[in-house]
């Protein structure tokens, strides 16, 4: 029968409406990415009854149904990265996760020409961390989709861009990444493809089937729209020249007697901090102290970082001359810290 | 009536174009049916909403699905003792107070079907060794047991809500 055929009421309109999309709005309750999709969901009534005395063989009813798989991601970013002007190959981190009751593939896509900043980044590409070594590896983390996401997983995904020279300090460049789902369908659903990007996902649209509906049930994103398989956040590369900070303390002092009296004969232990903040990189760091009048330095007493140096002027970088302690840290990518500790004694 | 209605209302969405409920009436002296279904808001022309029952074609996690069983005396005579005994579905959540019945005792178990009670006799152990009262998501069954005889031409209709884990 056509359903042109059929009376035409509100309720037949209304009930038209309920097939094609109204089902998205029932009750949510989280368990996450929940049962997987393509499961059957089998409810079995069984009904036993006596005709008079005689106990009669037990009727069963089974409804069964399958669970659709919904379609949904998560980008985070929201983070600002501090990088110096005219630098290359800048990394900032976002995250992906997969919300959707199956496992699928992910692939990236990089905004970087958004209103409402002061430059561009230049020359963007996106790359999945390998898990091999945290933080950005230029050489481990290459590859350019998210392969085989499970559900509920999430991986770090890096937008690497190039920053424009001739910035000053506090401008801000934005970057976007949106992540779209792709899978290949089977009765299951849409699911990852091993070892290659699976295709386009696309909505099940009109009349409901009795086989794995597809649903989008993603948030709009700082680049996308809700519904669409896809989401996205931005992230702020931000230009900071370096600063340097240098603090010397005197860490402990243990007198001849062995308590901490400052005495003829205590030794000192002397404190360097040196806390490079902002982005960028200080070329041919030296941090040079001469001792102060009325002290005596203990020998091979000058340890970096917690390792210890020798006084010479040799393959380390620190040394002991001319009553003075100098080490040279060479070129210094910040943010960083530098700890120097030697020891003096009161003449 | 309301039987009538049901089916109906199934006529009405498989004509539309929605899938026919995925049922099977188990033939015998009583007629047994089970059906599952959701309930969605819809919005009328005057603005107003009301909730409509479909077949649970889009039925994603963490959608509530309404399982109905309904049960009709076909022969000439009455039938007695009549009890349903039904699992929660797997992959899903018993809702608390969803269970209904008109004219029946209603019981739950929370030990996979071995123990059957009201609802505040439930017990659970902890992994300590504590009995507490179980709560509806651990229930695993549920027991209808009508209270008088089903006469001839006579149904019956009992249900419960779980929400899809």
């Amino acid at each position: 029968m056509q359903f042109s055929s059929l009376p035409k009421s509100n309720s037949s309109a209304g009930l038209l409406g309920v097939c094609a999309w109204l089902l998205l709005i029932a009750p949510q309750i989280g368990w996450a990415a929940g049962t997987t999709a393509g499961t059957t969901i089998s409810s079995s009534a069984t009904l036993a009854y006596r005709l008079g005395v005689v106990a009669q063989p037990n009727i069963t009813s089974t409804a069964t149904f399958l669970v659709d798989e919904k379609v949904n991601l998560t980008v985070a970013g929201g983070v600002t990265t501090s990088v110096a002007s005219g630098s290359t190959a800048q990394a900032t981190a976002f995250t992906v996760t997969n919300n959707t009751n199956s496992a699928l593939d992910f692939s990236l896509a990089v905004t970087s020409a958004i209103a409402g900043d002061n430059f561009d980044p230049a020359a963007c590409s996106a790359f999945v961390e390998s898990g091999a070594t945290a933080g950005y590896q230029a050489a481990q983390d290459i590859a350019t989709y998210i392969d085989e996401l499970p559900a509920d997983a999430t991986r770090t995904v890096y937008v690497v861009c190039d920053i424009p020279a001739a910035l000053v300090n506090g401008n801000n460049g934005l970057v976007g990444l949106t992540a779209t789902a792709h899978g290949n369908f089977n009765a299951a659903g849409y699911v990852a493809a091993a070892g290659a990007l699976g295709g386009v996902i696309t909505q099940t649209a009109g009349a409901d089937t009795a086989n794995v509906d597809i649903l989008f049930a993603d948030v709009a994103g700082t680049e996308d729209i809700a519904r669409d398989a896809k989401h996205s956040a931005r992230n702020t590369y931000s230009v900071a020249l370096p600063s340097l900070t240098i603090t010397k303390t005197i860490a402990s002092v243990l007198d001849p007697k062995g308590t901490a009296v400052l005495m003829p004969g205590a030794v000192m232990t002397y404190q360097i901090a040196a806390v490079l903040s902002g982005g960028g990189t200080i070329t041919n760091l030296v941090i040079t102290d001469p001792l102060p009048a009325n002290t005596t330095y203990v020998p091979g007493s000058i340890s970096v970082n917690g390792a210890a140096k020798t006084d010479a002027a040799d393959a380390d970088n620190a040394q002991f001359a001319a009553n003075t302690v100098s080490v040279s840290l060479g070129n210094v990518a910040a943010p960083a810290n530098v700890v120097i500790t030697f020891r003096a004694t009161i003449n | 009536m309301r039987i009538l209605n049901l089916l109906l209302t199934s006529a009405l969405l498989a004509l539309l174009g929605c899938i026919p409920l995925s049922a099977h009436a188990a033939e015998g002296a009583i007629k047994v049916t089970s059906i599952a279904q959701v309930e969605v808001e819809v919005v009328g022309k005057d603005g107003k909403k009301t909730l409509k029952r479909t077949p649970p074609e889009k039925a994603v996690p963490g959608t509530e699905v309404i399982y109905t069983t309904t049960f009709e005396n076909t022969i000439n005579k009455a039938a007695e003792n009549i009890s349903i005994n039904n699992p929660i579905p797997n992959d899903s959540e018993y809702k608390a107070g969803s269970a209904f019945g008109k004219n029946c005792e209603i019981l739950f178990s929370a030990d996979g079907g071995k123990t059957f009670g009201h609802a505040e006799e439930l017990k659970i152990k902890n992994a300590d060794g504590k009995e507490r009262v179980a709560l509806p998501k651990e229930y695993t069954h549920i027991q209808w047991n009508y209270k008088t005889k089903l006469a001839p031409g006579k149904s019956g209709e009992v249900g419960f809500r779980a929400a899809i884990k």
